[in-house]
């Protein structure tokens, strides 16, 4: 190995990153400032320039990525280092949750572990892939100047829009219908639907049930906040129970079958499971944001007091 | 006192100021033609040692951006690219002077105000 050789490589591996059409120059201008280099610390050598001491230069001046990467004008930035961290957790937590529910099977011997790895523990991976095709679509829209406007965060988090709940509790009204009529309306539809949604007997006659009295007094709690304007302490505290409650029965419901047909059933209960992530996440944003809460000081405290 | 030479911190903080600088001080010395090995001599006798690996690729950066012009000239020993301001570049090195005047005179004011 001579000390020509082993810059040729180095450019070689630095110039393959970089446009076609430009290589040849930069390799060029590279291989003649890399030798004079070489030259230079072999001179206060006494004129030897060995593998250590070329190797040594060529690691100083930058591995060949970043040293291509710096040959380059900055590119898109996909992932801001202030979303990383969030992007990691929600990716993770995602996958995380869809194996816990896809895993059971392999362990209870239902599921061959191969099979499981080339379906549901591949298939996992589309979480992630949303997220980063969210990022890349975010990344491309700020590079093309289109931005959210900052404006401030609502500084009265008590306040309700009005109408906006009345839309959502119509739709939670809608929801809670469809879905509890379900076993009278799916047997009407065509092909193979009655059984793709066909529930499980036992999920009917044993689990079922417990969503009607809880959606009863959910809405109850979103109706009183809606006539009121504002969450109201007691109102806030409903909400946290309603969904710790909500978040046990979806347990209890995702414990053991929920649907006849298998894919269904396994689609089912991944559905719940995501849903009930998103309530403990709204659950601990929640009473996180209670905590942090000033105490009996404030602009708002104020208002609060007056009204 | 911190010494940037023996504290981590400081010492990356001493690198972002002098990063800072780093397209000023490049544009300073290409009034006269300048090749990527001479230029670094010339700015490390100046007192502003730069890392090959950093400011090889910034010439061709610079000349992507319109403000360098180059070319490759044969003389006593390999080929070599040689570098100067254009018009452009010129402009560009004015008005980064004016600024960079202005920041030290700022500065200075900010840093003879400190309390010691």
């Amino acid at each position: 190995m001579t000390a020509h050789a082993v810059i040729e490589s180095y450019v070689a591996d630095v110039v393959r990153r970089l446009p076609r059409d430009s290589r040849a120059e930069i390799a060029a201008e590279l291989r003649g400032l890399l030798q004079e280099m070489l030259d230079e610390r072999a001179a206060t050598r006494a004129g030897i320039a060995d593998d250590a001491l070329v190797l040594a230069m060529l690691r100083e001046f930058g591995a060949p990525e970043d040293v291509a990467d710096r040959y380059r004008e900055p590119g898109l930035l996909v992932l801001p280092p202030t979303r990383t961290r969030r992007f990691a957790w929600l990716a993770l937590g995602g996958m995380a949750l869809q194996w816990a529910l896809t895993l059971p099977r392999v362990f209870d011997g239902s599921v061959d572990p191969g099979a499981w790895w080339f379906s549901s523990g591949l298939g996992a991976f589309w979480w992630p892939g949303v997220l980063i095709m969210g990022h890349l679509l975010g990344a491309w829209l700020r590079d093309r100047g289109v931005s959210s406007r900052w404006s401030p965060r609502n500084l009265d988090p008590d306040r309700v829009n009005r109408g906006a709940l009345t839309a959502g509790l119509v739709a939670f009204a809608a929801g809670a219908m469809l879905v509890a009529t379900l076993p009278w309306w799916s047997p009407q539809l065509p092909g193979v639907l009655p059984r793709v949604l066909a529930l499980d007997p036992g999920f009917l006659q044993q689990r079922a049930w417990v969503a009607l009295p809880l959606w009863a007094i959910a809405f109850a709690g979103l109706v009183a906040v809606r006539q009121a304007g504002r969450w109201t302490p007691a109102t806030r505290r409903l909400d946290v129970a309603c969904s710790l409650a909500f978040l046990a029965m979806l347990g209890w419901w995702i414990s053991g079958p929920v649907m006849q047909a298998g894919a269904s059933d396994l689609g089912a209960r991944t559905c719940l499971g995501l849903v009930m992530l998103f309530i403990a996440i709204g659950l601990v944003v929640d009473v996180r944001r209670e905590l942090q809460r000033p105490r009996g000081g404030g602009i708002l405290a104020g208002a609060d007091s007056r009204r | 006192m911190v010494d940037p030479r023996t504290d981590p911190a400081a010492a990356k903080l001493e690198l972002e100021l002098r990063r800072g600088v780093l397209v000023l001080a490049v544009l300073s010395r290409l009034r006269a033609p300048q090749y990527g090995y001479s230029l670094r001599q010339a700015l490390a006798e100046r007192g502003m040692p730069i890392e090959e690996g950093t400011l090889y690729p910034l010439l061709r950066r610079l000349e992507t951006q319109g403000l360098l012009a180059s070319e490759w000239r044969l003389e006593d020993g390999p080929p070599r690219r040689y570098y100067r301001l254009n018009p452009a570049g010129e402009a560009l090195l004015a008005q980064l002077t004016g600024s960079w005047r202005g920041l030290v005179a700022t500065m200075a004011g900010l840093l003879e105000g400190s309390p010691q």
